[in-house]
């Protein structure tokens, strides 16, 4: 047994000298596709980036998969959305990848929320009563266009802290990407404006952001609570409040289950519209800048239609 | 034993010198504690099952302690409050994060990896009970154990999940391993490789295997194989509402007693849907050989249904038949409710 067990040890090292040459094209991980997203944009050809969580996926909830250990191992940079978004599957993964450089904390993990205005950061103290509430802050900011641009500086400066060899490059396309988003911002705004005040309800409390940028007022979401399913009292009570305040319009993912949507629109006269909330929710939005021009042309439509 | 040691503290040291520089201390160390706790309450009734019957039963509470050490270990404590009994350390386990080569060792006391649910908590399994073989292999309850593990990650050109685990350990666990006063160890070795067939759906297969005396006068020894067998099916854009899941696993056993050796063998296979947010329902069935006797077995068939009100609360409802080749066949209903408050570590694949 000591033979075999020694043995086995010797067998590991020496599989362990066959390892994948390393590519010169920096290995970025992000926990979403949005993140990738903005990465491709800034790192270009210089980098290889692939996200975890499919963009037609909740990304609160990813099986942590094994698979995902091999990537991370392998990453030279790991970028999170943060504020506990990923906590049920990230952490999991980070234990098992082996990856150093990437654990929380060192130089190749990047949370990508810092310098965010944040929205719905808890004044009072949280518990699990009031659902799954983001102690930190609502994460779901990259649904306000004006964080793409924050949320690309910090892209950059990972980029640059993991080679700084291509740190003039990375800077010439995140002012590439910024003149870009600030024109298109400019559209957006211009199309959504007659729809300013606008009243909505969601599924979940994802498309904060997107309402604050863009004006909309949500006046209630589907869950009662964060993370919770809807229950009948709760719809009937929602649907009640949505006549009174002549609530035309009810925002939702591709991944929750329209039953509630549903309901809601045949006891209001509401639509239900289905948007994606990430880049890939839908397979001809590819980039940052085509998440944002699916949802409003989307949006219009039915706004339009209801005047 | 004395070369393991040997080996085992130059790659800690190893690990330690040529790991990532040392990270700038965060200004609230304590903060990262993570301190969490799960209540597990069982209601227990049939006819012809074993102890406790017909009763309610605070079955345990249990104090989950996890922090980073330092840069280069995490530690882990799991405190278990049982309804009867003393209060014990279940886990207790240091584990490094900056060895070279995917290396990582963990030293202390700990679920040992032998198959699939043996390392998992219990408020992870999806089915109240332990299935008969395990119960049958480890005295009724898991193969929780001291000593040390060294795993690492084989590098293979597929970039497939190939893990390999090698365990020393006290052996001390009853009816499988009872190592006495002996300086004889239990080894294991688990291979675990993890296959994404799709986007879909993913196979996990381990192999394990482990050697350690079971008398206390060290004279016989007992070997354990095991097969684990995982498959799972989400579609991601609809997997909050349904998936389903199987698992399975095959047990040997060889265990000398005297002049002849008992060869013993036992499986369980488990299949859940899940049909709704909270919602799943499943089956299982066992069969086990008694490890002393081979000639004297069980079967069982269970149906469970869980529901879970939210991720840190479940209420779960098992039936479970037994038919014993000794004595009369038993039928209970078994009832959990399971509850988590504070921090909880999320849940390995």
């Amino acid at each position: 047994m000591y033979k075999l067990f020694f043995g086995s040890i010797c067998f590991l090292f020496i599989f362990c000298g066959f390892q994948n040459p390393a590519q010169a094209r920096l290995k970025v991980i992000t926990t979403t596709t949005d993140l990738a997203a903005i990465t491709r944009e800034i790192g270009k050809d210089q980098v290889s980036v692939e996200s975890i969580a499919k963009g037609y996926q909740d990304p609160h909830f990813v099986d942590a998969k094994p698979v995902y250990m091999i990537k991370l191992n392998q990453a030279d940079l790991l970028i999170a959305v943060g504020l506990e978004l990923e906590i049920g599957w990230l952490p999991p993964l980070l234990n098992g990848a082996r990856n150093p450089n990437i654990m929380e904390g060192r130089a190749g993990y990047l949370e990508a929320y810092k310098g965010v205005h944040l929205l719905e950061v808890p004044s009072s103290q949280v518990d699990r009563s009031q659902g799954d509430v983001h102690p930190f802050g609502n994460p779901h900011f990259w649904l306000d266009p004006f964080n793409g641009k924050m949320i690309a500086k910090n892209i950059y400066e990972g980029l640059v802290q993991a080679d700084p060899s291509q740190a003039a490059y990375f800077k010439n396309n995140l002012d590439q990407f910024n003149i870009q988003l600030d024109k298109k911002i400019k559209e957006w705004d211009q199309s959504m404006a007659p729809y300013r005040g606008t009243k909505v309800v969601t599924y979940h409390r994802s498309w904060t952001y997107f309402a604050n940028h863009f004006g909309l007022k949500v006046i209630g979401e589907v869950e009662p609570l964060p993370g919770i399913p809807p229950s009948p009292s709760h719809l009937a009570r929602l649907a009640d409040n949505m006549v009174k305040e002549k609530v035309k319009v009810i925002l939702m993912e591709p991944f929750y289950s329209d039953n509630g949507p549903e309901f809601l629109a045949r006891n209001t006269g509401a639509r239900v519209v289905v948007l994606p909330s990430s880049v890939g929710g839908r397979e001809e939005v590819k980039t940052y800048f085509d998440l944002f021009d699916y949802d409003l042309r989307k949006l219009e439509e039915i706004l339009r239609s209801d005047k | 034993m004395f070369h393991f040691i040997v080996l085992f503290f130059f790659l800690f040291f190893e690990g330690a010198c040529w790991g990532q520089e040392a990270v700038p201390a965060p200004p609230n160390q304590n903060a990262n504690l993570k301190i969490g706790m799960i209540g597990n309450f069982i209601g227990h009734a049939g006819t012809n099952i074993p102890d406790p019957g017909n009763k309610f039963d605070f079955s345990e509470g249990e104090l989950n302690l996890q922090a980073a050490i330092d840069p280069y270990a995490n530690g882990t404590f799991v405190v278990t409050f049982p309804s009867q009994g003393s209060v014990g350390i279940e886990e207790a386990y240091l584990t490094t994060t900056a060895l070279p080569w995917t290396l990582q060792a963990k030293v202390g006391k700990f679920h040992t990896h032998f198959g699939k649910l043996n390392k998992m908590h219990r408020d992870a399994f999806p089915f109240i009970d332990l299935p008969l073989m395990l119960s049958h292999l480890f005295n009724g309850d898991q193969w929780s154990d001291t000593g040390g593990s060294l795993s690492g990650l084989i590098p293979n050109r597929w970039d497939h999940f190939l893990e390999l685990d090698l365990q020393v350990l006290n052996g001390n666990v009853g009816s499988s391993f009872n190592n006495g006063q002996t300086r004889d160890l239990a080894y294991l070795a688990h291979l675990d490789s993890f296959h994404e067939l799709n986007e879909n759906s993913a196979l996990d297969w381990g192999l394990s295997g482990a050697n350690g005396v079971n008398d206390p006068a060290g004279q016989f020894r007992t070997v354990l194989e095991g097969l684990d067998i995982t498959y799972k099916w989400k579609r991601p854009v609809t997997g909050t509402y349904r998936s389903f899941g199987w698992i399975t696993e095959f047990f040997g056993s060889q265990k000398g007693t005297g002049s002849t050796v008992v060869y013993s063998k036992g499986l369980y296979s488990f299949a859940e849907y899940q049909f709704a947010q909270r919602w799943s329902a499943g089956g299982r069935y066992d069969y086990a050989e008694q490890i002393d006797d081979n000639n004297q077995f069980e079967t069982a068939e269970s149906a469970i249904v869980t529901f879970k009100p939210s991720e840190f609360q479940s209420l779960r409802a098992q039936y479970k038949h037994t038919f014993r080749s000794n004595s009369l066949p038993g039928d209970e209903v078994l009832f959990q409710w399971l509850f988590l408050i504070g921090a909880h570590p999320a849940h390995a694949y």
